[in-house]
């Protein structure tokens, strides 16, 4: 039965029975909505992003201070610098890559970690109930192998077109434009009334009808709103719940080469401009304040390599197919999770900018002079 | 579908790889930041430590081109893609099918009314 078919009778127990079922079947589709969103959730989460900032802001702090000390103190006394042990790509990120007096004694080797496996397989993606209508391997056909461009792309496309089935724009304009209609109507039917010459008292009664018809149908349009857009999420999700377990085992191979190219281009730098450094100490002519600046170019390659080094391609990837599992999971079950998944994509969010920012960060470019005399 | 296990092997292979040269690599380039004459000795190291590079970056090259061209990895790509097209369609359709139903319940609405209008009226 339509919609539109539950409110085409006229008498008052035939009506009177459609609304009781139409408020059965809102009842059923009330808890497929998903706008179950807390305040209170989104403002703990507002304050401890206020905290977490903070301290972070501190931390840089004691830092930049410690990088001043060291900078007057170098400048004054020219010792012979060198790049810490944590300047070593393979050092874990508690091991800060920083400039150091150097000690003439090579720092000892950080093994290589061993690889964690990523997206071991989990029961999320198992097969449900739930048809999902999606291609196969064998419908792909032979597609040629996915350039570095397109693999990141082939995510970032999934992901927004999942914000585009969840943004809430429609039926925020669909509950706007039922409190137009019901006031519309509910004049019409008092103006109605009145046309008709019926009494006073007959008047509000006819409009309070309508009104209520017409709320009730165009709640339950929000409902069958909400329902198809969880329908359509429902399919999506359980459809990319393995092939994103599978991109994302693949990206992390793919930024993991980012990072340590990255990282080797940064050694290289930050090695020449500690050689530069260590030229100028030798020469008289050299001012405090240009050996200032060379000693701050070192000190600027140290920190860029350190915030790339930070960078974990693997466990950023597992965050993501976490988040995305969580999503498959709270879809299918429609536990009213979604504020969870907010706070899940939010955090997703964070992580991936981290990466850009670590990506972003640049030192200055070498030093022409490096092997000048 | 057949999944991360290849990739993981892949990582594996190229980390083995890579930690035969890791060593070499940064003691160079340790040695090449303590050394402020410029020299033959110099240009030696500096041509290790570029062709060291270079080395290491060829491995991490191969290895991600082996991994993109997995066909589980092309074939989840290509399912993303068409589930990506098919929220898309359904996104698309969600606001017209909203207006649509809004008019259509809006007339409706204006016939109950019409037809309460006269029940009310006959019951007066």
């Amino acid at each position: 039965m339509t919609v539109s078919a539950r409110f085409d009778v006229s008498h008052g127990s035939q009506r009177r029975l459609v609304l009781v079922g139409a408020l059965l079947v809102s009842g059923w589709l009330a808890s497929c909505s998903p706008y179950s969103f807390s305040d209170d959730v989104q403002a703990l989460s507002t304050k401890m992003t206020s905290i977490d900032a903070s301290s972070q802001d501190t931390a840089q702090r004691i830092v930049a201070e410690k990088h001043l000390y060291n900078r007057l103190k170098w400048i004054r006394d020219k010792p012979i610098l060198a790049a810490t042990a944590g300047c070593d790509p393979n050092a874990p990120a508690k091991d800060i890559c920083d400039l150091m007096i150097d000690t003439h004694m090579n720092p000892p080797a950080y093994p290589m970690p061993t690889p964690q496996p990523v997206a071991p397989r989990t029961k999320v993606c198992e097969p449900t109930p739930i048809p999902v209508p999606t291609p196969t391997k064998e419908t792909v056909g032979a597609l040629p192998p996915l350039d570095r461009a397109a693999l990141p792309k082939s995510l970032d496309t999934y992901f927004a077109a999942l914000a585009a089935i969840t943004k809430a724009q429609d039926r925020a304009d669909l509950d706007s434009a039922a409190a137009s209609a019901s006031a519309a109507v509910g004049g019409l039917a008092q103006s109605g009334a009145t046309a008709s010459g019926v009494a006073a008292a007959g008047g509000p009664l006819a409009g309070n009808l309508a009104t209520a018809s017409s709320n009730a149908a165009l709640w339950l349009l929000g409902q069958e709103l909400d329902y198809r857009r969880l329908q359509q999420l429902r399919i999506a999700t359980q459809g990319a719940c393995e092939p994103v377990h599978t991109l994302a085992a693949a990206m992390t191979i793919l930024l993991e080469e980012q990072r340590e190219v990255r990282l080797q281009g940064m050694s290289k730098l930050l090695g020449l401009k500690l050689q530069a450094v260590g030229r100028a100490r030798q020469d008289p002519h050299v001012t405090d304040a240009a050996y200032g600046t060379m000693l701050d170019e070192a000190q600027a390659a140290a920190d860029a390599y350190q915030a790339i080094k930070v960078v974990n391609p693997s466990k950023l990837m597992q965050a993501l197919i976490d988040t995305h599992d969580q999503l498959v999971v709270a879809v299918r079950n429609n536990d009213g999770e979604f504020t969870q998944l907010v706070m899940s994509l939010t955090a997703l969010g964070k992580n991936t900018n981290d990466l850009a920012n670590a990506a972003a960060t640049s030192a200055p470019a070498p030093s022409t002079a490096a092997k000048s005399p | 579908m057949a999944q991360a296990p290849a990739i993981d092997s892949i990582r594996t292979s190229r980390d083995t790889a890579l930690s035969a040269l890791n060593d070499a690599f940064n003691t160079i380039g340790r040695e090449v930041a303590r050394t402020t004459k410029l020299g033959p000795y110099l240009d030696r190291l500096t041509d290790r430590y570029d062709a060291l590079g270079d080395e290491r970056e060829a491995i991490l090259t191969a290895a991600t081109d082996a991994a993109l061209a997995l066909p589980e990895v092309v074939a989840a790509a290509a399912i993303l893609a068409d589930l990506a097209s098919q929220m898309n369609t359904t996104a698309a359709e969600l606001p017209k099918a909203t207006d649509l139903l809004i008019k259509s319940a809006t007339v409706l609405s204006l016939g109950q009314q019409f037809v309460d209008t006269i029940a009310t009226a006959q019951k007066a």
